[in-house]
């Protein structure tokens, strides 16, 4: 049926209004004679409305005389009369010629120039050397060896390991990857000192001279091994010999101490809990000259209680042109207050957790726990609050170097 | 007329055995009703009659006739109508 409906308007169709006495039988005489007939409609006693295909207007005239009904054309529809029309219309058809013509030829440009996954390399870098490889705002798109540019980005710029350029319409794309350099690799002399406050159990030096040992216990800052190194001789005052340099070298090594941390936890007996229920509206606004106008969705929060998400799109623009024209969606999160209740035990199990986590969230991972003691922390009040105190004992390397001169 | 009684009577039986759909064997009219928006009738002989209230039809034996309310003939061709609009009732004569 619509296939049919595409054919009658490449042929062409037309409206007309059938005047006359017997129309059903002007009707029944056209169809027997195979002209199709659609979307008849009667509109007056002794008038309908007919549309028939242009090639069977003129045998029409023949049964109309025979059923003495008269018609006339009231509207002509489809793309021979849309041609007709246009070739009256010379200007506008050239116009609508040059507009394709000038998007086909348009497109066959690049229009942008955009760099990602840089860090180190300044994108200004990076575009200035493509546009001396010939990729640059303006250049045509045949013209630009995309394999060419790559080679020349990669031989500029030794940094990169990988440079890959896709050219998807009118924007090219330069993606590079950087090459990872071992950054802080510094031989100079250095100690390695406390970071924390704790008890030394093991002390491995792999290059300087231990100054604590197992069982000492150290303070923040203090010196765990030195990169002074003096000659054995001063050391055991035998042989005194004057003007001896110390020898100097960075120190390595590992200083495990045990560590206590506290923390305090509290959890009451009644909390209230804000969470998000997961329903959710979206607004799309737009402004334009520092107004606002909600094009689409909610104009206020449809929620008493909410979070909003504010997302701007990014504007439009070409060299120092820009679309004076934002355009803003904001989504409102619903949100809701419980109270939870929890017993004492219960309470104290989560005050323990929540301390236990706040202080693991500072911890690195090669740290190990040794022992954890909670202590509930009791004010003689009769309060609805679970206090505890968490003390975690742990065994992590508490080195760190620090370089001097 | 007793000898066409005979015939019509013979063909329905043999259409019967051989289960043949009748429409094609008895030259009965197929008439397809879309809810009570649009008629389909097969097998027709022309219009008698076509107003925005009634739509007559001339069957191979009698006659239909669709009554309803704003009635357009969608599509019209040698041997299928297409009548829409809201129908209201449809009888044989």
């Amino acid at each position: 049926m619509f296939v049919l409906r595409i054919l009658s308007f490449l042929l062409g169709y037309v409206t007309m209004v059938v005047r006359g006495e017997a129309l059903e039988r002007f009707i029944n005489m056209a169809t027997s004679r195979g002209i199709r007939f659609w979307d008849i409609r009667r509109i007056g006693p002794d008038e309908i409305l007919i549309r028939t295909r242009v090639t069977g207007v003129k045998p029409l005239r023949h049964i109309a005389r025979r059923t003495g009904s008269r018609f006339h054309v009231s509207e002509r529809i489809g793309l021979p009369f849309l041609l007709y029309r246009l070739r009256r219309r010379k200007m506008m058809t050239l116009g609508a010629v040059l507009f394709l013509f000038a998007l086909y030829y348009l497109s066959s440009f690049v229009w942008f120039v955009e760099v990602d996954g840089n860090t180190v390399i300044k994108r200004q870098e990076i575009i200035s050397i493509a546009r001396e490889a010939g990729l640059y705002p303006g250049a045509s798109k045949w013209r630009v060896e995309v394999g060419e540019v790559e080679q020349q980005l990669k031989d500029e710029l030794p940094r990169i390991a990988w440079v890959g350029i896709e050219v998807r319409g009118t924007r090219a794309n330069i993606s590079v990857a950087e090459k990872k350099l071992m950054t802080d690799d510094d031989d100079s002399p250095s100690n390695i000192i406390a970071a924390k406050a704790g008890l030394v159990k093991e002390v491995l030096v792999l290059s300087g001279q231990a100054v604590v040992r197992e069982g000492d216990t150290v303070l923040p800052g203090q010196l765990l091994i030195t990169g002074e190194i003096w000659p054995q001789a001063i050391l055991e005052g035998d042989n005194p010999i004057l003007d001896l340099q110390p020898r100097y070298v960075r120190s390595r090594g590992i200083v495990r101490a045990r560590v206590w941390y506290e923390e305090y936890g509290e959890v009451p007996l009644n909390e209230e809990i804000r969470g998000l229920t997961g329903r959710e509206e979206r607004q799309t606004a737009v402004r334009v000259m520092g107004r606002t106008i909600v094009v689409a969705g909610a104009r206020k929060s449809p929620f008493k209680d909410f979070d909003q998400d504010v997302d701007t799109a990014r504007q439009l623009g070409w060299r120092n042109f820009t679309v004076p024209v934002e355009v803003i969606t904001t989504t409102f999160r619903e949100a809701k207050t419980t109270v939870e209740r929890r017993n004492r035990a219960e309470a104290l199990q989560l005050a323990e957790e929540r301390a236990v986590q706040s202080l693991t969230e500072g911890l690195s991972e090669d740290v190990k726990n040794l022992n954890r003691r909670v202590e509930v922390v009791r004010t003689g009040k009769s309060e609805d609050l679970v206090r505890v105190k968490v003390i975690l004992e742990t065994l992590e390397d508490i080195g760190k170097e620090k370089h001097f001169n | 007329m007793a000898w066409n009684e005979i015939r019509r009577k013979a063909r329905r039986a043999v259409a019967d055995i051989f289960e043949i759909p009748g429409e094609v064997a008895l030259d009965l009219p197929k008439i397809i009703l879309l809810g009570n928006v649009q008629v389909f009738i097969e097998n027709h002989r022309g219009i008698v009659e076509y107003t925005g209230e009634v739509v007559r039809v001339v069957l191979p034996s009698g006659e239909v006739s669709v009554r309803g309310r704003d009635l357009v003939l969608r599509n019209i061709q040698k041997d299928e109508i297409c009548v829409e609009g809201e129908i209201e009732g449809l009888s044989f004569a």
